[in-house]
């Protein structure tokens, strides 16, 4: 039985989410930035043959201004019914925290503070003393170091003993000017009779006229106009106030300030530390990592690292992979033989549905299943938000927000990774720029597709081929950044949002858990996703390499018909086909133009220098190459990406966008060459 | 007492907040991590563009674009 209903807030970054996973065990992915969490997550835990109900809400600095995270919060705590919250601060950030712990104080009677991270704290020379935050407060406090699972059980146990009553939980109220405070205790017992909720924040709020949280109230409860007795109260609040010097205006300033100053000197009494020794680590390592001469070279080379990594890590699991999907093909070919299958199903279960099956699995998962821990390792030490400290002044000129660096990086592993990673990006306008955008930048299973093409036709030195793939990154994040200027002179027009972008401190990430949970939360979602389309995808394939018209297939009928349009923008028939074929997954376009080209069924590539002749001898140039590499980086995004896309935006307008700006720029640039490459040769 | 905006503060540079110009939601963004008159803000990371740049405020590091820290004025410690 469930004995009572806790919602667990606090500011981005402080472990929520790894409290959350360590008392529910419910598996959520946590990431150390802003606004991980958006929307519910729900969970149980038991302890003394009692249950208990988690909420995790999203992690807010505050409960007033209007970003979707926080008033999901707001709202939850202000208009829900729930017994009690648990507000999760961070140790080596105490007072910071506190600002918020103080306002859902202010909101909810049963409140407990959980720091946490004391370990941190602790290593860095911080001490807390929780006896005294919990009498400065008058609030249960707790210490915590979730990642370690140390102080769970007495978490565990506070809160059931706050929900039996069995301790105090009376906030030692802050003090506002005399003014405000006779204002709001006219304002209280009127709130609670007419709306049923209360709290002094809440009060607070409505008396400075938050326009947020009183259209948040007059939604729900209907005007304040139509509402005679609320009027009447509001008008008396207000009259006390104006009589005692104090303006509408000011009551927000006030209330801040006053909160703030609280939370200054409840740490004066339980904080000991020198802020100096604290951030000493952190200095350092940012020295080098947000430097003015190494930040950038530093954060290429890591990337480049990660890439090389994934890339060459991936080879050779895959061809295992692909080995064993063909050895498990030709056991599921003798087993339908024994029951007798009419041939043309069986050609279509295992030379369609089965080989791209395979062809998807032996080619996404393995770097997958290498990049995503790899990004997740740099997601929890806290380096990602110094990439877009870093690079913020390029995306500013572009009319985007500098975390859009962060969703390029994760696009690079997967298109629909990136895109729903913008849901850290504040701004509803610059967070459509980052998922337009999104799909420029080559994910995985493009990547070795540009590789393959750029050793077949250009240079078969590593080192002229990574300069050369360099460029070919470094020409999609121009682009990137281009067409984000020209969305935001246009179809999103608008400036710049200003953005508090929070530094966090580094922290060593648990390596064990990093692997789980990035291949359970990502690797196995995507892929899981990316069978679903590759089966309907296989059976269209299929059809359309053994499917014969005038004794040519399919494809090459289609290839004939296309290439006259191709032909423009320096590509032909066969190549567009690979790309208007691999809508399901980028990684089987090459194979499907090889296909083409050879007029076989779909098989595995040759060695490279059979390739090429292959694709040379069907008139396949550098010009070819070049514009097949372009394509590749601008054109749609694949169907899990589209998807998702959907999914993230609930519209058709900006799915067709996303689409269509990079088909119309990949067309473009890929005419461009055509053109002089026609002048000049 | 000369008042000088965050903006123009250097890499290791403190002061004290004496006004928020700050309008709109980062006003109270602002005040509610903490940039309130009377905090001590130390300017402690620039990037490597030179925008935005990053300040310590009550044991954070909050970075802050031109624009935006150009709205809060401080003066020098005494």
């Amino acid at each position: 039985m469930i004995i009572g209903k806790i919602a667990l807030a606090g500011n981005p970054n402080v472990g929520k989410s790894t409290v959350f996973n360590a008392l529910t065990g419910m598996k959520q992915h946590t990431g150390n930035w802003s606004g991980k969490t958006v929307g519910i997550a729900e969970g149980t835990f038991r302890r003394r043959g009692k249950e208990i109900k988690l909420i995790d809400l999203p992690g807010t600095y505050s409960l007033t201004t209007d970003s979707a995270e926080e008033e999901v919060t707001r709202d939850f705590l202000c208009f829900e019914k729930f017994d009690g919250a648990v507000v999760v601060c961070d140790a080596c950030c105490l007072e910071r925290n506190l600002i918020f712990a103080i306002q859902v104080a202010q909101l909810v009677p049963k409140t407990i503070l959980c720091v946490n991270m004391m370990d941190d704290a602790r290593r860095k020379g911080i001490e807390i003393d929780i006896e005294a935050l919990s009498r400065e407060t008058g609030l249960p406090a707790v210490g915590i170091s979730a990642a370690n699972y140390e102080g769970l059980d007495a978490l565990e146990e506070m809160i059931i003993d706050m929900l039996e009553e069995k301790m105090s939980t009376e906030f030692i109220p802050v003090r506002y000017p005399r003014a405000i405070e006779a204002a709001a205790k006219e304002l209280l017992p009127v709130m609670k009779e007419q709306y049923g909720f209360g709290g002094i924040y809440p009060a607070l709020r409505l008396l400075e006229n938050e326009h947020g949280f009183v259209s948040a109230v007059e939604n729900r409860f209907g005007k304040f106009g139509a509402n005679e007795k609320m009027s009447t109260t509001l008008e008396k609040a207000e009259r006390i106030m104006t009589e005692n010097g104090i303006k509408e205006k000011m009551v927000g300033d006030k209330i801040a300030a006053c909160s703030v100053l609280r939370a200054e000197e409840i740490c004066l009494s339980t904080v000991k530390m020198s802020t100096e020794k604290a951030l000493s680590r952190d200095k350092k390592i940012d020295s080098v990592l947000t430097g003015k001469w190494l930040g950038i070279p530093v954060m290429l080379l890591l990337f480049g690292f990660v890439f090389w990594l994934t890339v060459s890590g991936a080879n050779y699991p895959s061809a295992m992979l692909s080995e064993a999907s063909e050895v498990i093909g030709g056991w599921l070919e003798k087993g339908l033989s024994a029951i007798v299958c009419p041939p043309v199903l069986k050609e279509l279960l295992i030379d369609g549905i089965w080989k791209v099956l395979g062809w998807v699995v032996a080619v996404m998962l393995p770097p997958m299943a290498i990049f995503f821990p790899l990004f997740t390792i740099l997601e929890d030490t806290g380096y990602l938000p110094r990439v877009a400290f870093n690079l913020d002044k390029g995306f500013k000129s572009a009319g985007a927000c500098g975390k859009q660096a962060l969703t390029m990086c994760m696009g690079l592993g997967c298109g629909a990774v990136g895109v729903t990673g913008a849901r850290i990006i504040d701004s509803p306008r610059e967070r459509l720029i980052a998922i337009i955008t999104n799909s420029f930048i080559p994910c995985n299973g493009r990547l070795p597709a540009i590789i393959a093409l750029i050793t077949m036709f250009f240079t078969d030195s590593s080192v002229l081929g990574a300069a050369m793939l360099t460029g070919v990154i470094a020409l999609s994040v121009l682009m990137t950044l281009g067409v984000s200027k020209l969305l935001s002179k246009t179809v999103l027009k608008g400036v710049p949002a200003s953005f508090t972008l929070e530094l966090p401190p580094y922290r060593m990430p648990k390596i064990g858990r990093v692997v789980v949970r990035s291949v359970f939360d990502r690797t196995l979602k995507i892929l899981g996703r990316a069978v679903l389309v590759a089966v309907p995808a296989g059976v269209v394939i299929w059809l359309c390499s053994n499917f014969l018209i005038e004794g040519e297939t399919l494809l090459q009928k289609a290839a004939g018909f296309l290439d006259p349009f191709a032909g423009f923008f320096g590509l032909d028939g066969n190549v567009l086909c690979g790309f208007i074929l691999s809508i399901p997954a980028n990684e089987i376009a090459l194979p499907i133009m090889a296909m083409g080209y050879s007029g076989g069924e779909l098989a595995q590539l040759g060695s490279m220098a059979e390739t090429a002749a292959l694709f040379a001898a069907n008139g396949f140039t550098a010009v070819t190459a070049l514009c097949t590499i372009v394509f590749f980086l601008f054109h749609w995004p694949c169907a899990t990406t589209v998807i998702t896309i959907w999914k993230e935006t609930k519209s058709i307008k900006w799915v067709f966008l996303s689409a269509a700006v990079p088909l119309l720029t990949g067309l473009g640039l890929c005419f461009g060459i055509n053109i002089v490459s026609k002048l000049f040769f | 007492m000369r008042l000088i905006p965050l903006c123009d503060m250097k890499k290791g540079e403190e002061a004290v907040i004496k006004k928020l110009e700050t309008k709109g939601d980062l006003r109270q963004r602002l005040m509610d991590i903490g940039f309130v008159e009377g905090t001590k803000v130390k300017c402690v990371r620039i990037s490597p563009l030179g925008d935005p740049k990053a300040y310590l405020v009550r044991g954070a590091v909050i970075a802050l674009r031109k624009e935006d820290a150009a709205t809060v004025l401080g003066v020098e410690e005494l």
